[in-house]
């Protein structure tokens, strides 16, 4: 500073370098020099302020272009609630089968509205429009255009290609806005399980009701909802129960296949059935579940449990048996049998032949109380729990004395849903585990909840009774070659209009299982009202008509669900799946097979 | 001294204001990408919705079966139609324990399925009599074919055919089943 500080500054005026004390200094006194600090102050602020501030901004601006700390979920955050936000107004979760072949997804589609104020010629548009979108009155549209609001709909719903049309029409003030709609490619095949939903999206019956919340919740609309169905297996059984119903001329009909070791539903059909793009059309019949929402009286099929409640209890041997010369007296009514022996008949006989009166008094023996604990067990005596809102809850009677446990030995006095009959014949076959049905696909691997309701013991025996219904019994029409297919059959009369019995209305079940000597699957099949025809010589009852829709069902699935084909007739199997019976010879002798067809 | 920090602060104020709007612009270049990539996104998903329900659509199986009753010379498989590679028979012209394979166009016993190595492919084509794996199978004659064509390669393809069978057997994890 020195240098500077010698040199001679030009003088000016005001700057008396030459005055006395420090030399160079400007020294002013007074107001001129509480103004100058002042100004001074405040430049000095302001300075302060602004560099602040710039420096903010550098600094901001370093950390956005090099450190790029923030500016990624900057990003993120400013676009994606876009997509989420127009994503989850408008996504519903696909449903799929097991497979992975879609059963429910939403589509976009676009409905038509207009703003009458800029239609410029209202008779004119209606009358194009009309050509182009058939369903709608010419007349009614016009009404529509020329109604001088600023909104109408003219058509919700176009399809791609109407939408193309009225597109080409080039006609001022129609609109086009976006809309999801819940479309069913697979049509009617599995509306009773998927049910359907409202205008608005919102699950109203089936599946898309039970699961609404978690099909709506935007955080799983990427991954479907995966059934246990399998849509080749599903169409087999409607196939063949609507053959059935149109070959006997039945007023509905119904199906379930079950695998016996997870409980999953593969097929579950109900008929008649409808459109699910179109449920207002449908009957209140159409609607109708069959296999989950109708409690019927299910006949002899019950006569699975009745027989394995005797063995599971102890009270009967297999060897052991029942007279069954004679009619039982009970009050009112006489317990008779449908395909009468008139002798002593044994287990295995009183269950191949369908046998009431063996039944009936095998049931006595257990005893009511027995009885009840025993069905309770098997979840007949409460409404099933599966992922359907359309559950019926059986209907048991409110007095079990001793003329109910007979009755319900074969199948009258209790009535259930299908769906019960066939968790419980499930639990009998596959090892004595009972598992609660579901509609949903259970994962691989994972073993599926149950608990044991019979003995393995008790269970190996059942199937090898059931394969002898289908051998020599009631039930030979269900036989398939190359498939060891044991069943029960079950012919009960609905209740008629005024009480009592309908002997020409009959329900007809065909309970099945396959293969027996290693059970896989349980397929039920259920006929109302079948009527006999010529094939079957008149006859109506399940061995004519349920047993051999439920032998074609298994033999068209069974290729599909891969299971192993057998040589039924092999010695080894044979003597596998040998019952001994009194008064009968034993494998490899031969039978005498003097039965009646059914 | 004053005239120099004024004119770096100017300096700085337009680098750090040209800087600014260039992040400024760059940002919103990026954001329009980026709405413009969702947007694609959205419409392609969409897109694919619509195939995918297309496709379950044309594939349903009443619509299938009725076309393929139609159009195929095709029937359901029954048991019949089901069989274990155990149960395949031997080819007709192999050779048996007491008449032995013509030396020359011997391969290996199938059911051992060895992978094709050298030397064996090697002796097939030459003519030397093999090793037997298992003395209980007789060694496969090909007949059919002459041996320079008897190529290594025919093992491979014979156990890849097997394999594919043996596989189209085991049921898939489509069908839900469980191996029995």
């Amino acid at each position: 500073m020195a240098p500077f500080r010698r040199q001679p500054k030009p003088k000016m005026p005001c700057t008396p370098s030459d005055l006395p004390g420090r030399p160079g200094l400007v020294r002013l006194e007074g107001a001129a020099k509480q103004a100058l600090d002042l100004s001074r102050g405040r430049l000095v602020i302001g300075i302060g302020l602004f560099s602040l501030a710039f420096t903010l901004l550098a600094g901001r601006l370093v950390e956005l272009t090099v450190l790029h700390g923030e500016a990624e979920t900057v990003a993120v955050r400013s676009v994606n609630p876009d997509l989420a936000a127009r994503t989850a107004l408008m996504d519903r979760q696909p449903i799929v089968d097991r497979s992975g072949n879609i059963l429910a997804t939403n589509l976009k589609i676009a409905s038509l509205y207009a703003d009458p104020r800029k239609v410029l010629s209202p008779a004119e548009a209606a009358v194009r429009l009309a050509q182009v979108l058939p369903d709608l009155s010419a007349g009614e549209l016009q009404a529509r255009l020329a109604s001088g609001r600023s909104f109408v709909w003219l058509k919700r719903g176009l399809t791609p290609r109407e939408q193309y049309q009225v597109n080409r029409l080039g006609i001022p003030g129609l609109y086009f806005h976006d809309e999801q709609r819940r479309v069913y490619p697979q049509g009617p095949l599995a509306v009773h399980v998927l049910g359907y939903t409202d205008i608005d999206g919102k699950g109203i019956s089936g599946i898309e009701q039970h699961f609404d919340e978690q099909l709506r919740d935007p955080a799983r609309t990427g991954d479907p909802l995966e059934l246990s169905i399998d849509i080749r297996v599903q169409h087999v059984m409607r196939d063949e129960v609507a053959r059935a119903i149109d070959n006997f001329q039945a007023i509905g009909g119904g199906g379930i296949v079950m695998d016996v070791y997870t409980g999953e539903v593969l097929a579950m059909v109900s008929l008649p059935d409808f459109d699910p793009a179109d449920p207002g059309n449908a009957s209140k019949d159409a609607r109708f579940n069959r296999i989950t929402l109708g409690v019927y009286e299910m006949g002899s099929t019950m006569k699975t449990l009745n027989t394995a409640m005797a063995l599971d209890y102890g009270t009967v041997k297999l060897s052991g048996g029942y007279d069954a010369t004679h009619p039982i007296q009970v009050g009112r009514f006489t317990i008779h049998d449908d395909h009468p022996k008139r002798r002593w008949l044994s287990v295995p006989e009183i269950y191949m032949y369908s046998s009431n009166i063996g039944s009936a008094k095998m049931a006595v023996d257990v005893g009511a109380d027995r009885q009840r604990d025993f069905m309770a067990r098997l979840g007949m005596l409460s409404r099933p729990a599966i992922e359907l809102p359309e559950v019926g809850a059986p209907l048991v009677p409110r007095n079990w004395k001793t003329t109910e446990t007979m009755t319900i030995s074969f199948g009258h006095g209790l009535s259930v849903t299908p769906l019960q009959l066939a968790t419980a014949t499930a639990a009998i076959v596959n090892g004595g585990v009972l598992h609660p049905p579901t509609l949903i696909k259970r994962p691989p691997g994972l073993p599926a909840p149950g608990r044991q309701v019979i003995r393995r013991d008790v269970s190996d025996t059942m199937r090898k009774l059931m394969l002898l219904v289908v051998e020599d019994g009631t039930g030979k029409k269900a036989g398939v070659d190359g498939y060891l297919v044991g069943g029960k059959t079950g012919t009960s009369e609905k209740v008629g209009a005024h009480g009592g019995y309908n002997r020409k209305a009959l329900f007809n079940t065909f309970i099945a299982g396959f293969p027996m000597n290693n059970p896989r699957y349980i397929v039920q099949v259920m006929l109302d009202e079948p009527k006999g025809n010529k094939s079957t010589y008149g006859f109506a009852s399940a061995g004519w008509t349920s047993a051999p829709a439920a032998g074609r069902i298994i033999s068209r699935i069974a290729p599909l669900l891969g299971v192993a084909p057998v040589d039924e007739n092999s010695p080894a199997i044979k003597q596998a799946m040998y019952v001994p019976i009194p008064g009968q010879p034993g494998p490899g002798q031969t039978q005498e097979k003097k039965l009646a067809s059914q | 001294m004053s005239r120099g920090l004024s004119l770096f602060a100017l300096l700085l104020l337009a680098v750090v204001s040209f800087g600014l709007y260039q992040l400024s612009y760059e940002v919103q270049r990026l954001e329009d990408e980026l709405s413009e990539l969702n947007r694609a996104l959205l419409q392609e998903r969409e897109t694919i919705g619509v195939l995918q329900a297309e496709w379950s659509y044309l594939t349903r199986p009443d619509y299938l079966q009725a076309k393929a009753q139609r159009l195929l010379e095709m029937r359901p498989a029954t048991a019949k139609d089901i069989v274990t590679v155990d149960s395949l028979p031997w080819r007709q012209d192999r050779g048996t324990p007491d008449r032995p394979a013509a030396p020359g166009q011997a391969l290996p016993p199938m059911a051992s399925m060895p992978a094709p190595t050298a030397p064996a492919a090697a002796a097939a084509v030459a003519g030397v009599p093999l090793p037997q794996d298992r003395p209980d199978v007789a060694p496969l004659r090909v007949a059919a074919r002459p041996a320079d064509t008897a190529s290594p390669n025919l093992e491979a393809e014979v156990s890849a055919v097997l394999g594919a069978m043996q596989r189209s057997l085991a049921p898939s994890g489509k069908s839900g089943g469980r191996t029995p």
